[in-house]
């Protein structure tokens, strides 16, 4: 095992996947500077200028490039800055890379891989701190990941590379930094798969990016007070490994959604319909969702962190799903009976 | 859902005979029904397009719409898309904004119609419903620790456990649904439990009912059963008895003036009572030949209504099963019934007689002790001299007709206590 981080683990992927095939490239802002986040620091030194190319501040260009790269034959990684920025590129996303596979009855590919990062908690204010991934995923063509941990995100960006479709991953600025541990070969994650961090028999929860350490933690402090949570993040939501999910709820009967989008729309609703009409039979309760509410996010600190659903959120809605009276203070919960 | 029989309040479609669709003309039939006592043909009281509502194998209550005749194009078969078919109960105002709605196909237009018993639903989670499917627990009996008093899983499971751990265990209960018939029975006979009831029991010498039964058996069929030589015995006595071919009605005595005799028999449904009519006016080869049709009927699900309404008494016989005396259950509103034990020998002074025992149960509110008393002699005398079950029928004492449809009207209420 290695110590890394998520954002060293990305770095790494990609400087693997550009060793491995000679048509990988990367573009974006700043991308030979390392980016905002540092991911992409030292690709130029080993890959030069040509592999490792700044543009302009124009996304709708990168896209752009990257499409027609694409369709030549090489295997674009395009990074947009900030999932906020996606809007500048969403014609080139939505109508050209997404539809082209379709359109030309097979005979072009998009075999480009955007990266870009969501989240809020660092006082970046309403353009900087959006969860949008949910548009991307009412886009036929596109496949979209979101890992929550280093060794998925690096198993999942080597996958989104070799695939033949454009991929979105969708990485999170708060899950950058944090210390982690992954096997010194990383494996390529199938997309489409999702993973069961932590089993329990009480409640399904389902968590999104930053949310997953967050419902992790809920776990711990509910299983203090015997509540076994089970914890899945999907990793991929387009294609959504809706069987794993199911397969729990119809252990645990009760499923909490925790994103950290808006709910309003979110893909959280999606997986809530989906799961409760697989498994309807099973359910023992509402589907709760934890979501942010319908607002812009603040950069004011009490704001964003009033705004923002973390653990506690995400053990409240596990008790309500338990049918549990809620102490407001969230310190002594009652033991189940079950 | 037309009312198909006295008690009827609930039927169901077994079988329709035309589809969705197809043009149908008044008198068509259309559709079986099973009532409470039998399954019975449905016809079609107007013409049009029929369109089907409720499914075969679907219960509604009485005056419930289970199909429409419509003028064809204008809804029927097509459920969907237009104006929701709302359950509208027949013969309800119709509110349908088209030109011509189509008629709601019921024979109960006339009469008032039910309204549906209104649809208690329990508040239960999926999962609890499933359980409770998985466990046979009724979530009636369940109350429901989840938020709003929502029934879940736990509590489900809580139930089945614990009648797991009542007087049943080891195998499980086994919950037989009653049929739609067993249902009319139990409720009719509850409604009997409120009765006021004696019995009287008496032997009768029973062979010259059954050498008359031999002789007629070598001189034509159909031979009488035990059972319809007991009834025509029990309707020539009932002619003496006004007051036990009567109900007890608010205040007084109603007195038939029919003379209509149900006879219980066993179907594999359940206990079904078709009636022999005017059975003291009939020949025993007669009654023979009634009964046996009516009998058939019974056991194939095809009496009619016509064959089970009526009743002014009732005979039950469990003598083919070796019973030597039992006392049945008077059917509302009936003031008495006869319970017939088999045929045996009893050895006396005069040897091995063969012999029935009777048991007669009465409504105290309508008859009292002596005169049920002098009734069941007037029974045990025609059985021991049968004879007379081949004379004509003695003529009315009150009419000079013999047609019963001539006799005193229904209704004829007595004042209590009186002596009609």
């Amino acid at each position: 095992m290695t110590r890394t981080t998520y954002a060293r683990a990305i770095g790494t992927a990609l400087a693997t996947a550009m060793r491995d095939d000679e048509r990988v490239f990367v573009l974006g802002e700043d991308v030979s500077a390392g980016g905002p986040f540092t991911i992409t620091r030292g690709l130029v030194d080993e890959f030069g200028k040509d592999r490792v190319r700044d543009t302009p501040i124009s996304e709708a260009a990168i896209c752009g490039i990257a499409i027609g790269a694409a369709q030549s034959g090489l295997r674009p990684v395009l990074e947009i800055m900030y999932i906020d920025f996606l809007t500048l590129a969403l014609d080139q996303l939505a109508n050209m890379a997404a539809k082209a596979h379709f359109m030309s009855g097979g005979q072009l590919s998009v075999p480009l891989v955007l990266r870009t990062q969501g989240g809020a908690g660092q006082r970046a204010g309403a353009q900087h701190s959006q969860s949008l991934e949910s548009w991307l995923c009412h886009v036929p063509g596109l496949k979209v990941v979101m890992p929550s941990r280093a060794v998925d995100a690096a198993g999942l960006l080597a996958s989104a590379i070799a695939d033949p479709n454009p991929v979105v991953m969708v990485e999170n600025k708060t899950l950058y930094f944090r210390s982690e541990e992954v096997p010194d070969t990383v494996e390529p994650v199938p997309l489409g798969q999702a993973a069961v961090l932590r089993t329990g028999r009480d409640v399904t929860v389902v968590a999104l990016s930053g949310l997953v350490p967050e419902a992790l933690h809920a776990a711990d402090a509910l299983a203090a007070d015997g509540i076994e949570v089970t914890v899945i993040d999907p990793r991929t939501l387009v294609p959504l490994d809706l069987d794993t999910i199911v397969a729990s709820v119809r252990r645990t009967g009760r499923l909490v959604i925790a994103h950290e989008a808006v709910r309003d729309g979110g893909i959280g609703a999606e997986i809530a319909a989906a799961t409760g009409r697989a498994a309807f039979d099973h359910l023992d309760a509402p589907i709760e969702r934890v979501a942010a509410p319908f607002e812009p996010i603040a950069v004011s600190p009490v704001a964003e962190d009033a705004y923002l659903p973390r653990a506690p959120q995400i053990r409240d809605a596990v008790l309500r799903t338990l049918g549990r009276e809620l102490n407001r203070e969230g310190c002594r919960l009652p033991r189940p009976t079950a | 859902m037309p009312r198909l029989s006295e008690s009827m309040t609930e039927g169901t479609v077994v079988r329709w005979l035309c589809a969705s669709g197809t043009d149908v003309v008044v008198g068509d039939e259309i559709a079986e029904i099973d009532t409470d006592k039998a399954v019975v043909g449905l016809t079609a009281h107007a013409a049009g397009v029929l369109e089907i509502v409720l499914p075969e194998g679907g219960s509604a209550a009485v005056g419930e719409v289970i199909a429409r005749l419509g003028n064809g194009g204008q809804g029927a078969g097509a459920p969907e898309g237009g104006e929701p078919s709302a359950p509208v109960p027949a013969a309800a105002s119709p509110v349908a904004p088209r030109s011509e709605p189509p008629a709601p196909l019921s024979t109960a237009s006339a009469l008032a119609p039910a309204p549906p018993p209104p649809r208690h639903r329990h508040v239960a989670s999926p999962l609890a419903r499933k359980r409770a499917r998985e466990l046979g627990v009724d979530l009636a009996t369940v109350s429901g620790t989840g938020p709003g008093g929502r029934i879940v899983r736990t509590d489900v499971e809580a139930a089945g456990a614990a009648r797991q751990e009542g007087p049943h265990v080891g195998s499980p209960r086994q919950v037989v649904p009653l049929t739609r018939i067993q249902q009319a029975t139990a409720r009719r006979l509850a409604d009997a439990a409120s009765i006021p009831t004696f019995s009287l029991t008496a032997d009768a010498q029973a062979a010259a009912l059954t050498g008359l039964r031999s002789t007629l058996g070598e001189l034509a069929g159909p031979v009488p059963t035990v059972t319809d030589l007991v009834v025509g015995a029990a309707a020539r006595a009932l002619r003496d008895f006004p007051r036990l071919n009567a109900s007890a009605a608010d205040g007084g005595v109603v007195l038939h003036p029919r003379i209509n005799i149900g006879v219980a028999v066993e179907t594999t449904d359940g206990l079904i009572v078709p009636v022999v009519s005017d059975a003291d006016l009939r020949a025993p080869t007669a009654l023979a030949s009634l009964s046996r049709e009516l009998v058939d009927r019974a056991r194939r699900g095809t009496a009619t209504p016509e064959d089970l309404a009526g009743a002014t008494f009732t005979v039950s016989n469990l003598g083919m099963f070796g019973v030597r005396e039992f006392q049945a259950v008077i059917v509302p509103p009936q003031a008495a019934i006869l319970a017939v034990g088999a045929i045996r020998t009893v050895s006396g002074a005069e040897g091995a007689v063969p012999t029935m025992t009777l048991t007669l149960s009465c409504d105290h509110r309508v008859v009292d002790g002596a005169e049920a008393a002098r009734f069941l002699a007037g029974i045990v005398a025609r059985i021991e001299r049968p004879i007379e079950l081949l004379l004509p029928a003695p003529p009315d004492p009150q009419e000079d007709s013999h047609d019963p449809r001539h006799r005193p009207s229904d209704h004829d209420v007595s004042p209590d206590g009186a002596n009609p």
